[in-house]
């Protein structure tokens, strides 16, 4: 059984490690900031670009931001009376 | 650096600030009503110097990861009906389409100016009859919350449940009953003729949801989400295949808007239904205002009324965008203060509430 300071550690790491995933993948469209748009501006197929970034970024920041609310305790409220 | 193609702007640091902090706020009113931060978010673009279809092009291209994200974590407390807003979303897409080429036809009869006559146009009507609606319905449903903890459908939704179309018919565990889809396909082609013409289909869509279909407030907004992830990734197909999303100016709106739309999220699981209804009551007659203030600007534009003074239009122009972010940042203080409020109470001793609930 963990305790809560492990739990809270366990939370921590959680967060540190998607937090470096959200930092690579952001400092890879700064890092090809010309590439991408000059890609995105040509259209038809490369539509396909934007689609999978913003795919990409929606998985890893949404479970960053999700670990980020949690570890500062802002957590749903799931059952009982409203 | 290679020089950027023509539609693109070059970004400075203070920029991507100021577009991920509207980013937070448009995804902290979009996760707790299911839609309504996009509104602020074109004009935001447009004011650093993106032009409008690059603007409404990435403003689409954030939303639907953001609404996907959204409805995901609304999924989890229970309250999404995904099979409605799949099927909502498919007849929105459509919606979206037809409105497109309608824009496109006002346009390039009647010019810019006609083009945004007609966008305020479509505002005043729809915020003065629905929002008008929902805020007096949200006030009702507030003095009859301490009687009834369950919504229940209106006379509209259950008109609606009671038709049997045979061969249309289809049950949706939000409604709690069976529904013709050709009920569904109007409500949605709307939803998606208001998303193509103001950028916010949620606010036919989540009224839609609610009085005509019989939907909780609560699944009404967190479905809308599921609305938002369709129209949001046809309408970035179709502005990528043209060329026009600035995928940078996406994902930095995106990186403040999933934090936001997670913190709305949680809190509706803190709040009464009414409260859905009353923030978007309210964002909706706010910004009613603040379209309201700019036909006057565009009637002149177009030679209808007498030439206004251009530093008249200057001023309504700045006073109308000024509303537009208040009605915004209102939405956000009193989410985040329904929020604090109900993690105050939860906090209190088992003894002063009785249900304490549980969380993941």
């Amino acid at each position: 059984m963990l305790t809560a300071r492990q739990k809270r550690k366990t939370k921590f790491i959680k967060l540190l490690l998607w937090g470096i995933l959200v930092g690579v993948l952001y400092t890879g469209i700064y890092v090809s900031e010309s590439q991408l748009v000059q890609w995105t501006a040509q259209g038809k197929w490369t539509f396909i670009v934007p689609i999978t970034i913003a795919f990409m970024i929606s998985f890893v920041h949404g479970h960053f931001t999700g670990e980020f609310w949690e570890l500062l305790g802002i957590k749903p409220k799931l059952s009982g009376e409203k | 650096m290679e020089s950027l193609p023509t539609n693109f702007i070059d970004l400075q640091f203070i920029h991507v600030l100021y577009l991920f902090l509207v980013g937070f706020v448009g995804g902290l009113v979009s996760g707790f009503i299911g839609s309504g931060g996009a509104f602020v978010l074109t004009p935001a673009m447009m004011s650093l110097g993106v032009p409008g279809i690059v603007a409404v092009a990435s403003n689409m291209c954030h939303k639907f990861p953001k609404a996907l994200v959204g409805a995901l974590k609304r999924a989890k407390f229970g309250q999404v009906d995904f099979k409605l807003g799949l099927i909502f979303g498919l007849f929105a897409e459509s919606g979206v389409l037809v409105g497109a080429q309608v824009q496109e036809h006002i346009r390039e009869t009647f010019g810019n100016a006609g083009s945004n006559l007609y966008v305020s146009l479509v505002f005043v009507l729809i915020l003065a009859t629905v929002g008008g609606y929902v805020l007096y319905d949200a006030f009702q449903s507030r003095s009859e919350s301490s009687s009834s903890s369950e919504e229940q459908a209106g006379k509209l939704a259950r008109w609606v449940q009671s038709i049997h179309i045979p061969g249309t018919m289809m049950y949706f565990r939000s409604l709690k009953a069976k529904v013709s889809v050709l009920f569904i396909l109007p409500l949605g082609f709307a939803t998606g003729m208001l998303a193509a013409t103001i950028a916010v289909g949620g606010f036919i869509g989540v009224p839609a949801l609610i009085y005509a279909l019989g939907a909780p407030s609560l699944m009404a907004s967190a479905t809308e989400l599921v609305v938002a992830f369709v129209m949001g990734m046809g309408g970035t197909i179709k502005f990528a295949w043209s060329g026009f999303v600035d995928i940078r100016l996406a994902m930095i709106i995106l990186a403040g808007s999933l934090f936001g739309v997670q913190l709305g999220a949680i809190g509706t699981t803190y709040v009464k239904p009414y409260m859905i209804k009353l923030v978007m009551g309210l964002i909706m007659i706010i910004v009613l205002f603040s379209r309201a203030l700019m036909v006057p600007v565009y009637l002149s534009q177009l030679e209808m009324i007498a030439t206004l003074d251009k530093g008249l239009e200057h001023i309504l122009s700045n006073t109308s965008f000024a509303i537009m972010v208040f009605a915004l940042i209102l939405g956000a203080v009193i989410i985040l203060g329904a929020m604090w409020r109900g993690q105050q109470v939860e906090s209190l001793p088992p003894k002063v509430t009785p249900s304490v609930a549980t969380t993941n």
